[in-house]
């Protein structure tokens, strides 16, 4: 088990390392400069504009930029924000809250509503399965900015029930603020999560194990949870990493849409604006959390079922 | 001269996505909505007029505890005074910083910190204002002010306002404790105007120099004059100016005691967050926004007032069909001004064939009124357009035209445009580009050469002075982006920006701008108006464009009864 998560964690390293010389190559291969944006337009004079260049080190080489850039990430500094001529380290930390907080709260949506509504599908059937299984189709359908109109409209400016923008202040500010924005996000997860969920435990449910278990007495709440459930978890399990790891790209639109000021709506921002140490910043943040949630997924699987892990340290 | 900043903060996906719902709210609101404020079907004459001499908006009952106020265009990059130069930067600086010389909401010039005496044609005067500290308590000094100006000046500062307004300075000099002397290497009647905006903003010398770099961003903070102080900047999320109890002007003491304002940039969360009542109140009111703003359920009350804006196809220097003034005049007679003013715009643009505005006529009103009566009139004509097309020996070469990718307004009139000029024989390319990518075309002739026209708004600097629109099409600009060389309007721009007598001025303004509508050097579409909505709670804001350099939010109280 431990050499198990020992090569894991070497495979994030290796991945992270990859990844960080793909974000920042990938950068510069995009055509446009930050200098457009650092003369705001404007036509400056050629020294001015090379004092400039100078000053954010725009003419070194490639692979000594790059490494400049890597030996500060270790110690967790980004570098500046062009645009704001701030610490970028300063800069992300409220937004890493906004986003984090979202992420965690659509996650936690995603994964109660869509097991608990998925199981009821596959336990109950008939008409409340088909009304599930309906529900389900509409929630995927609606894409998230078109949820989050309608929420806001509904819930924020007619009923005045919750903010319409803004990420809040304080734990339970915040918490108020997030609400929509998690529904909004988490809808169509939720419905897809509930559907596979459906799905797998309705192939649980014609098992022979489950057949013999209920045979021998054991009382139907204990099938379910052991021998249907359980079993069921491994794609469960699957499709609620992928979902979670989607919500990190996904949040992007429904930041926008709330003003919530987290990472994704920065990272557009700062695209448009060739703010490139934000840009590297957000992405080295956003691919490492994509790694960390698929290995805490591998992870899990070697709990939830023992045999893997134990055959050769595979998958 | 463009506000660049306005567009650089956008999503544009998200936008496109939202821009499908929102069309449908903004075309049934348009056909349900009656035709309140701005021009109606055609024949709202009267009602543009009328706007583009309206500067206020009713005054408030009293004081406010605060209120929030938005910025379309989002976080300003910088509050110094020196990278101010664009909406949402300006909407806030010129609560908390003042300049030499003061744009009132009538856009008329007054004497601000500094009282201004023409010594010679190149020789300005401004004596300080006594009793102005600044909010820490310093007193206002000449030498604060010789230091504010010439950081414009310095070029490793790289000021955005360096040129082209302080291009004919000699030399600034602290004449005496309490003067100060600016010499100009010729006359220049446009000088004393632009320091009545950011250009002649006064900072505190010692404060500034502590803060260094930082001044002017959520480290540094700022230290001026104005009736309202730097609070607060929390970076993506809000701005806080609480109220200076030390302000001079006992005129203009400032009713609410603080000011957020909220950095929501996508139109419809910002309809919502304006018609719920989270966000009190803006300025540059998304077109899209309009028919929802027109009836809020609290009283919130949208006013068009004078602004200095324009929107237009700007011909760039590529000698492609639209090198043919005859191709230009068809594709001016191919739009529908009277339709997009009504649809695209909601109602809050003036249909128009030149830049200088309405709005920007704060002197010899009579002379520009004559000379913009002698304009020909914006017309729809299919058919005299498919006739000078085939004058002009029916060019098969396609027109790329270069537009921002982030605002419905350019890709609606865009594709108005596109759409008529086929059916007058003429090929069409838009190319929807992304901010950075379209900023680019601003300062870089190189990039600007893959495209015929490059779809504008400007607002020339938002000044009352129609100089700083027109110039910009002749060689004496930097912004020329078309190449135009036409000696009738650069040598009548060049005259009127020597010339200190207004009707004079004016004469040599309005003959540049006859030429230039002439020979269409500028496409124009619309004279945009300024809107600013108020919700149920705040009134007295500003209605014109001086919001940029006035201290706008210190009008702003209580709605009352």
């Amino acid at each position: 088990m431990l050499t198990f998560v020992a090569r894991r964690l070497a495979g994030l390293v290796i991945t992270l390392l990859v990844s960080s010389f793909v974000v920042f190559g990938a950068v510069y291969l995009a055509p446009g400069s930050p200098i457009g944006y650092l003369t705001g337009g404007r036509t400056l004079p050629p020294e001015t504009v090379a004092s400039i260049k100078a000053q954010y080190h725009l003419d070194d080489p490639f692979l000594t930029r790059y490494w400049d850039w890597l030996t500060g990430v270790v110690h967790l500094d980004f570098g500046q924000s062009i645009a704001f001529r701030q610490d970028v380290s300063s800069l992300l930390a409220p937004r890493i809250e906004t986003s984090l907080l979202l992420v965690l709260l659509s996650a936690l949506l995603i994964v109660a509503s869509g097991v608990v509504l998925g199981s009821i599908a596959a336990l109950r059937g008939g008409r409340v399965d088909t009304a599930i299984l309906l529900l389900g189709s509409v929630g995927i359908a609606v894409p998230s900015f078109v949820a989050a109109i309608v929420l806001i409209t509904v819930f924020a400016v007619n009923l005045g029930w919750f903010p319409v923008f803004g990420p809040g202040d304080g734990l339970v500010d915040r918490l108020w603020h997030l609400v929509l924005p998690a529904i909004a996000l988490a809808l169509s997860s939720a419905a897809f999560v509930s559907r596979v969920t459906r799905t797998a435990m309705r192939a649980e449910l014609a098992r022979e194990h489950v057949e013999t278990a209920r045979t021998r007495g054991i009382p139907e709440r204990l099938v379910v949870s052991r021998h249907v459930f359980r079993n069921a978890l491994i794609p469960i399990t699957t499709v609620g990493g992928l979902a979670v790891a989607s919500l990190i790209a996904g949040s992007v639109v429904v930041e926008q849409a709330f003003g919530l000021n987290g990472l994704g709506q920065y990272l557009i921002q700062a695209v448009g604006s060739k703010d490139i140490a934000i840009v590297q910043a957000i992405s080295l943040i956003l691919v490492t959390a994509f790694v960390v949630i698929n290995t805490l997924v591998d992870v899990a699987y070697a709990l939830i079922d023992p045999r893997v892990g134990v055959r050769s340290g595979s998958p | 001269m463009e506000s660049i900043e306005q567009a650089s903060q956008h999503t544009s996906a998200v936008r496109r996505g939202l821009a499908a719902a929102i069309a449908v709210v903004a075309v049934l609101g348009s056909g349900c909505g009656a035709s309140a404020g701005g021009s109606s079907d055609g024949d709202g004459a009267a009602d543009d007029q009328k706007a583009q001499t309206t500067y206020s908006t009713k005054a408030p009952t009293g004081a406010i505890d605060g209120f929030t106020w938005g910025l379309p265009y989002g976080e300003p990059q910088s509050l110094d005074p020196i990278k101010s130069y664009g909406d949402s930067e300006n909407t806030v600086l010129a609560n908390v910083c003042e300049s030499l010389q003061r744009e009132n909401p009538d856009l008329s010039i007054s004497d601000g910190l500094a009282t201004f005496k023409q010594q010679s044609p190149t020789t300005l005067v401004y004596t300080v204002r006594p009793g102005v500290t600044f909010s820490d308590g310093k007193p206002l000094t000449a030498d604060d002010i010789v230091y504010s100006l010439e950081r414009n000046r310095d070029e490793q500062l790289a000021s955005y306002w360096a040129a082209p307004f302080y291009n004919n300075v000699r030399s600034i000099e602290k004449s005496s404790d309490t003067e100060v002397t600016v010499r100009l290497s010729r006359p220049d009647a446009v000088f004393n105007r632009m320091m009545a905006t950011a250009a002649g903003a006064i900072g505190e010398r010692d404060y500034i120099e502590r803060q260094g770099k930082s001044y002017g961003t959520p480290k540094g903070g700022l230290m001026c004059t104005g009736p309202y102080a730097l609070d607060s900047w929390q970076s993506g999320s809000r701005i806080t100016l609480k109220a200076n109890d030390r302000y001079w002007d006992e005129k203009l003491q400032p009713k609410a005691s603080q000011i957020t304002f909220s950095f929501v940039t996508d139109e419809s969360t910002l309809a919502s967050a304006l018609t719920s009542g989270q966000i009190d109140g803006t300025y540059d009111v998304p077109a899209a926004a309009v028919s929802q703003l027109r009836e809020t359920a609290d009283g919130g009350t949208l006013t068009f007032g004078a602004g200095t804006s324009f929107f237009a196809f700007r011909p760039t220097q590529r000698k492609g069909p639209l090198a043919d003034v005859r191709i230009r005049q068809a594709l001016s007679l191919a739009l529908d001004r009277k339709a997009i003013a009504r649809v695209i715009f909601q109602g809050t643009a003036v249909p128009s064939v030149t830049p200088a505005s309405p709005g920007a006529w704060s002197y010899a009103r009579k002379t520009f009124q004559e000379g913009y009566d002698r304009l020909p009139k914006p017309t729809f004509d299919l058919d005299q357009a498919e006739r000078l097309v085939g004058q002009a020996g029916n060019p098969t070469a396609t027109i790329r035209i270069a537009l921002p990718a982030d605002q419905r307004v350019y890709a609606d009139t865009a594709q108005a445009l596109q759409s008529n000029a086929q059916r007058i024989g003429l090929k069409v390319k838009l190319a929807s580009l992304p901010t950075n990518e379209f900023n680019n075309l601003y300062y870089d002739p190189k990039a600007r050469r893959d495209y015929d026209a490059m779809a504008v708004q400007e607002y020339g600097a938002g000044v009352a002075e129609p100089i700083v629109s027109l110039s910009e099409f002749t060689p004496l600009s930097d912004y020329n982006y078309g190449d135009l060389r036409d000696p009738a309007v650069t040598d009548n721009i060049s005259l009127a920006s020597r010339t200190y007598d207004d009707d004079k001025r004016a004469e040599a303004v309005v003959a540049a701008q006859a030429a230039l509508v002439k020979t269409e050097g500028s496409i124009t579409v619309a004279n945009v108006l300024n809107a600013v909505y108020q919700g149920g709670k705040i009134t007295g804001a500003p209605a014109s464009i001086s919001f940029l350099y006035y201290p706008w939010a210190a009008r702003v109280g209580a709605r009352g009864g």
